[in-house]
Order: structure tokens, then sequence, then C-alpha cells
């Protein structure tokens, strides 16, 4: 008995699960999180990983134009006294 | 939920880019009682930034009491001005006045076999760089920068005299606010007519140390070069300069055992 209510509860929570793609406009995404670790962990990885890309990307042009300081040297003397 | 992050991915991104990308320098000011180097970029996340640091940890900064610096006569680079005639752009940056030479100037500073191309002139009123704490009433600068980004600044002491006709040109076609320019005057300077005219051009008699940008961000690597004579400017001239900036001139800083060299 004690099996069949977990059972039944648990295919409750996945049912959920599967309908929570459908709710759009759902308006908070800390319960979202909570409820459905398993949906939102792939593209929640992701979009760490393509955010940290982007961070690694910008500070390798960081570096890049540090490496060559003619525009931004030149040009900052320019708008400003320095 | 997927596709809701995927559809936001792009807002993100904008997001991200707008922030780091649209960051400018922060204010700073020669009468803020914040030391530079402790001025905060507010605008970036955390950890905390401070672009300004080098201001206030740098070992190598501009300007500073010639009195202070041990002074080395030896042979050294023959130094030549080597300017023209150029259509000017004049600048008002907000903490002086400039003038900004066209893009694909010729003229620049001959440092031995090397010439430099100058970038702008701005002056300060007093002189930024003393002797026994005495300034000058005014300084003249020579911002030259070579292709692979190094400083090297030619800097003119002035002093009360005969009026300069070029200056009052510079004054008189200066906008008023600060971050405003006029490049559409047509009128041509040479900026060697700001060079003492005692002086050989090709090969001027001057000092040299190392030093820093004398304003924010303070970046050290820059070579001074500070010539022994100086130029004059008349009262009238001056007064008319200070009502543009007064007192834009940074403090001496510690010479921390640079040397000074001279060719005299």
């Amino acid at each position: 008995m004690f099996k069949k209510l977990f059972f039944a509860a648990l295919l409750s929570v996945s049912m959920l699960s599967f309908a929570e793609p459908d709710k759009g406009l759902e308006p908070s995404p800390i319960p979202t999180q909570q409820n459905q670790p398993s949906v939102d962990a792939a593209p929640q990885s992701r979009l760490k990983s393509i955010l940290s890309n982007q961070k690694q990307n910008s500070a390798a042009q960081q570096q890049d134009s540090n490496t060559d300081q003619k525009p931004s040297m030149i040009d900052y003397c320019r708008k400003h006294t320095c | 939920m997927e596709s809701k992050i995927l559809k936001s991915l792009p807002v993100l991104f904008f997001l991200y880019h707008t922030t780091t990308a649209t960051s400018a320098s922060p204010h700073w000011d020669y009468d803020d009682p914040t030391p530079w180097w402790a001025i905060e970029d507010t605008t970036q996340p955390a950890p905390r930034s401070y672009p300004y640091a080098e201001c206030g940890v740098g070992q190598h900064q501009s300007p500073v009491d010639l009195a202070a610096v041990q002074l080395t006569s030896k042979p050294l680079n023959q130094l030549a001005a080597l300017y023209g005639a150029d259509t000017a752009t004049f600048f008002n940056s907000g903490h002086a006045v400039q003038v900004n030479t066209s893009i694909g100037y010729s003229g620049g500073l001959k440092v031995g076999e090397e010439t430099i191309p100058l970038i702008q002139f701005h002056f300060h009123e007093p002189s930024e760089h003393v002797i026994n704490g005495d300034h000058f009433p005014a300084e003249l600068h020579f911002v030259h920068i070579n292709e692979d980004g190094r400083i090297a600044v030619l800097a003119v002491a002035i002093e009360l005299g005969e009026e300069h006709p070029a200056f009052q040109t510079v004054l008189d076609n200066m906008p008023t606010q600060g971050g405003e320019s006029n490049a559409d005057t047509g009128i041509q300077i040479d900026p060697a007519v700001f060079l003492p005219q005692q002086q050989s051009h090709n090969n001027l008699e001057y000092f040299t140390l190392a030093g820093s940008l004398t304003t924010p961000p303070c970046s050290e690597g820059v070579q001074w070069y500070l010539l022994a004579d100086p130029i004059t400017i008349s009262e009238a001239q001056l007064e008319q300069f200070k009502s543009f900036y007064t007192n834009n001139a940074r403090p001496a800083q510690d010479v921390n055992g640079r040397a000074i060299l001279s060719n005299k």
C-alpha cells in the first residue's frame, strides 16, 4: 500500500515535470528549479558554459588589445589629456 | 523550459556585452579629495575594480621635483623635434586645453634613430614638474606615441614674458565646454613654434627620466624629455588660460631612486 502511494506520488511529480515546458509564463524561476532539477540542469550548465566562454573570449580580447596598444593608446590620448 | 532559456540567451548576451563594453572610465578631478588610486569603477561587477590603482602603487610616477632627482650628465641620444604645420583640432578635454594633430600627421620626436609620432599637446597651470617645490606658471606637454604603444612626452616650461601668438590662437579657438572639440577652423599650426627658439630643434638640450602619465590611469613606462629652456606667454594670456583651467597640475611624486640624465 505504501509502495503504491509512493509510486503514485512519483508519477504525479513526473507528470508535472513533463507538463512544465507548457507553462511558458511561469513567473518565478526559483520554484521551477526546485521542482525540475533534472530538466533544468542541462540548459543551465550549457548557459553557464556559454557565458563562461564569453567571459574568456572577452578577457582574451582585452589581452589582445593590451598587447596591441597602438589604436587604444593613441585613441585614448586624443580623447583624454594623458 | 529549455526553449525559454534559449529564447532569453540573446537578451543575456546583450546585457553582458553592454555592461562590459560601455563601461567608461570613472570620473576624476584635480579637486576631488578622493585619491585617484581609490576611485572605483562602479559599473563593473564584483570583484571591485580600481582602474587608477597605478596612481597609488606605481613606483615611477610623474611629475617629480627635479631638485630631488640625482642628475647625471652623459652622452645621450640626439633629440630632434621634427614637427611641421598641421590642421589643428582644438580640444577641451575637460581637464586641460589640448591640440590634437590630424590623423596621419607625420611630425614626431626623433630619439636617436627612432621617430615617435606626435599625437597631441596640452597645457597645465601651474607647471607639474617643480624645482625645489617651485612651479613655473605653466607647462606644455607634447605627447608622442609609437606604433607599439610606447609613450614619450616632451615637456616645456612656460614663463611669463612676451606674448605667444600661437598660444593666443589656441586660446581663441578652444571650446569652452569640456569634451568639446573644434576641428573645422582649418587653422594650420606648426607645433614647433611652441619650442624654445634659442635651441636647435634638430639637437635639443634636455633632461630625461622614466615616469608615467600625470593623469589617470597614471600608466608607467612613459619616457620624459624635459627641455632646458622655457618659452614665454604674456600675463594676459595666462589669465585667459586660467579661465579654462587652473590648478590642473598633479603634485610632485616620489622619486624612488630614479636618476635624471642630461645631455648638456
